[in-house]
């Protein structure tokens, strides 16, 4: 696996954020869920507690307003007055101790006593109740208002007596007369037999919750109670109330109610419900340990927490193996990619070499900045070294440049390196094995973020080849041209001498012909009377000759001036030479009854007076065959075919058989006799010769008295 | 350009063929003009006429002709150089020059005119037609035609 690069460590930091955020959101979630959770718990421990508190608050309140009424009701009874008044009455005796046994058993007292003044216990029920006192005489002696019951807290007669409590009331002989009681009865209670039993029990299957009573005595703050985790403390276990403000018992007494969260006498954290206990000195702490109420949770917290944690640390593990495994993947297809365009990268090399050595030109970069070369190995082969060199720089190719060269191609170098621009120069180099090659060079500039050449890039090729063609071509031209001008100058005189030529057929051919016509016509003139008829009409017959002859060499000079003239190109309308050429015969034979057909617009590219005089000599024989007929039809037009065209002359006249047509075009040469219709047979000649010039064709169909079309093209593209 | 000079009505005809010269003259006789035709065979025999220099010189200058007709080939000196003396020299430079020759040339034709000829006839072959033409042409240039008046040059 490659070493992580700036991608991949960007990835991971997107997933550490990913992750962070994640589990800030899961805790975030977790710990608002667990505060509610923690709250719920809390209440439902409030709940408990106040319900418990209340209802052992209320059961005991009940039970001790009960044995406070039982107080006060003795208060009104005359069996003890009427005993301490008459000890020794039996009888009195006897009934004071039926009720007093009845009373005890029936509200279930540990004893029964009744005192006198001197706090002599004279009678007890049951009998023989330890009763120990240290000063009942003076408890008795101490309480004034004889109609008051007084209440005996909890309490211990001596050191290791049990605990009780009791309740004392004032027995008074006379009770009008207002002094100390002659004695008391005393009622004295077992707290285990109920007080501490509804204490101690508890409802629910907490295993840490307990209720306790407590009392203040002086500064300090007394258990009442045995407890629950700690025994031998009813009445033994005090705190003093200044050093212990967290005890729950402590802030109880100090006067403090409902619920709070504080120290047990473990010193442990317990949530507390605190009750005073109406009509006593208690107060009551309903308590339970807070580990116990957010145990539960606790647990929960820590298995939810393992849970999610767990579940992170396999997803990120997940993720984490699922991403190496997709970049090992990504990796290893790169590294095919990376083969594959190596492979591509080394073909296409091979295949630049093979090109490079077949058109022998070499690469070369050049870095200026280093001045290392790197070279394909054509270029080292074109500078004379079959085996590359170790290096190469621009002085090194610049020995190698002649002499003659050298100047030039290093200015013109460093001018192109100066002002930036790719440059390229022929020269001529001496190989290291001494030939004298041409070679092309051409390079551009990449410029660095400054602006500045950084390295030069660019190819050589060997041209000598190219040269040495390039030297034969100039040869050859320079031969052409010689040819040329010797050839044009020889065509210049011929041509001077055609038109010497012409111009002593004009002149001095006619001469004679004109001597012999003249001359015959004297004859016949001067001499009429001395020839025959016969010998008349020989002159006659020698002067039609001469005479014809001098058509001939018109028409001959006509056809040579076809050729002499040069050609000119313009767009030439023949529908309207057509027209001139019309009006012309029309204006020689106006009682022709003829019908001339001309397509509108029919126009080329050409020369329009050779036009002209091909038009005029296709009118004038469709006018001349057509003559014998007593109605002419004779049509200029133009026909397509397969994106072609062709113009052509049309008439109804004579026409002629075209097995014969093969001579049709040749100067002098005539399909009919001389007899039948008039003329040289230079028409069809000129007009070949016409549009033959002109880069077209002429041909013609035609058949005995059916009439003669002749097609003919202007431009070579015209023949269909 | 002296007083005494005076018109013969002759007509002069510059023509080196001579079967030509034989048939012009007969074409003349037949259309019955019998004005004297002096016949110069070359341009240069033309000039020395016209111009009383040559060999012939010292006669003294002839009455100028009625009407010149011009071959344009013609030895020593062609045609159009003759038309073009005549037209450069003071005395001769109004006289009517007519071209008569066998050639259609249009080139011809063209530097005839643009040099001064006053008329340009082209020989036909046929006999018949040349005679035609010659009594055309006398009818016109020796009857019909008013002359440019006598001593009409500058002074030479």
């Amino acid at each position: 696996m490659p070493p992580p690069n700036r991608d991949d460590w960007r990835i991971l930091w997107r997933f550490v954020i990913l992750a962070v955020v994640l589990v800030a959101v899961i805790s975030g979630g977790g710990w608002f869920y667990f505060q509610r959770q923690y709250a719920a718990a809390r209440t439902a421990a409030e709940e408990m507690l106040t319900t418990v508190a209340g209802l052992k608050v209320a059961q005991i309140a009940n039970w001790m307003k009960e044995r406070h009424d039982d107080a006060d009701t003795t208060l009104d009874k005359s069996l003890a007055p009427r005993f301490l008044a008459a000890p020794d009455n039996a009888a009195a005796r006897w009934r004071l101790l039926q009720w007093m046994e009845k009373f005890q058993k029936v509200h279930d007292y540990r004893a029964v006593a009744l005192y006198d003044s001197s706090g002599t216990a004279r009678l007890v029920v049951p009998d023989g109740s330890p009763l120990i006192c240290d000063n009942r005489a003076q408890q008795i002696q101490s309480m004034r208002d004889s109609r008051k019951v007084a209440f005996m807290d909890l309490h211990r007669d001596h050191n290791g007596a049990p605990v009780h409590l009791g309740f004392l009331i004032p027995i008074a002989i006379k009770p009008e007369e207002n002094k100390a009681p002659d004695g008391a009865l005393l009622f004295q209670m077992d707290p285990n037999l109920f007080l501490y039993r509804v204490v101690q029990r508890w409802p629910t299957s907490h295993l840490t919750a307990e209720t306790l009573l407590v009392r203040r005595e002086g500064d300090e703050v007394v258990y009442l109670n045995e407890l629950r985790h700690r025994k031998n403390t009813s009445l033994k276990l005090r705190f003093p109330i200044n050093s212990t403000p967290r005890l729950a018992a402590t802030m109880a007494v100090q006067g403090r109610e409902g619920f709070v969260e504080a120290e047990d006498y473990r010193g442990i954290p317990v949530l507390a419900e605190l009750r005073k206990i109406p009509g006593t000195p208690w107060c009551m702490v309903a308590k339970v340990d807070k580990d116990e109420v957010y145990s539960p949770l606790r647990q929960q917290v820590r298995t939810i927490v393992s849970v999610t944690v767990l579940l992170l640390l396999i997803s990120i593990g997940g993720v984490v193996l699922l991403w190496r495994q997709q970049k090992l993947a990504f990796a290893r297809r790169k590294l095919a990619e990376q083969k594959e365009i190596e492979k591509t990268l080394r073909a296409s090399e091979k295949r630049l070499e093979f090109a490079q050595q077949q058109s022998h030109t070499g690469g070369w970069d050049l870095n200026l900045e280093d001045h290392t070369a790197y070279r394909s190995p054509e270029h080292d082969r074109i500078f004379g070294y079959e085996t590359p060199l170790p290096h190469w720089t621009y002085e090194m190719f610049l020995d190698h440049v002649v002499a003659e060269d050298r100047a030039e191609v290093d200015r013109r170098f460093h001018e192109a390196t100066a002002a930036k621009t790719d440059w390229s120069f022929e020269c001529r180099i001496r190989r290291a094995d001494g030939q004298l090659r041409w070679i092309w060079a051409a390079a551009n500039h990449q410029l660095n973020v400054d602006g500045e050449i950084r390295r030069m890039s660019g190819i050589v090729q060997d041209i000598t080849d190219r040269k040495l063609a390039e030297e034969g071509i100039r040869t050859l031209n320079a031969q052409l041209e010689q040819r040329v001008r010797e050839r044009t100058a020889e065509l210049q005189a011929a041509n001077h001498e055609l038109e010497a030529f012409s111009y002593s057929v004009s002149h001095d051919l006619r001469a004679p012909l004109r001597a012999i016509d003249g001359f015959s016509k004297v004859l016949m003139d001067d001499c009429a009377a001395k020839l025959t008829a016969e010998d008349l009409d020989h002159l006659q017959r020698i002067r039609a000759a001469t005479q014809r002859m001098g058509i001939l060499i018109d028409d001959l000079l006509r056809l040579s001036l076809v050729t002499r003239d040069d050609l000119r190109r313009e767009t030439v309308d023949l529908s309207a030479l057509a027209q001139t050429t019309v009006n012309a015969l029309r204006h020689k034979d106006p009682l022709r009854q003829a019908e001339f057909v001309i397509a509108p617009g029919l126009s080329t590219i050409g020369d329009g007076r050779l036009l002209q005089v091909a038009l005029d000599n296709l009118l004038e024989n469709a006018w001349k065959f057509t003559s014998k007929h007593p109605i002419a039809r004779i049509e200029v037009g133009m026909f397509r075919d397969n994106g072609h065209q062709a113009f052509f002359v049309r008439d109804d006249g004579a026409g002629f058989d075209m097995a014969h047509a093969g001579k049709l075009f040749g100067a002098f040469q005539r399909m009919h006799n001389q007899t039948e219709f008039e003329g040289t047979g230079i028409g069809l000649a000129m007009v070949r010769r016409i549009v033959n010039r002109l880069g077209g064709e002429v041909w013609a169909e035609s058949a005995v008295e059916q009439g003669t079309t002749i097609y003919f093209t202007v431009q070579p593209n015209e023949k269909p | 350009m002296n007083g005494s000079q005076t018109r013969s009505g002759s007509i002069l005809l510059v023509e080196d063929n001579l079967d030509d010269v034989a048939l012009t003259l007969r074409a003349f006789k037949q259309n019955h003009f019998h004005n004297p035709v002096v016949v110069a065979n070359d341009g240069l025999e033309a000039m020395d006429y016209l111009l009383d220099t040559g060999p012939h010189a010292g006669i003294g200058e002839a009455p100028l002709p009625l009407v010149v007709l011009l071959d344009l080939k013609l030895p020593k000196l062609d045609g159009l150089k003759v038309l073009q003396r005549i037209r450069g020299h003071g005395r001769t430079k109004s006289l009517p020059v007519v071209i008569l020759t066998s050639s259609k040339e249009e080139q011809d034709l063209a530097d005839s005119y643009s040099l001064g000829a006053n008329s340009y006839i082209r020989k036909p072959v046929d006999f018949a037609q040349f005679t035609e033409a010659v009594r055309q042409l006398g009818l016109y240039w020796l009857l019909l035609n008013e002359p440019p008046p006598a001593g009409h040059g500058p002074p030479q």
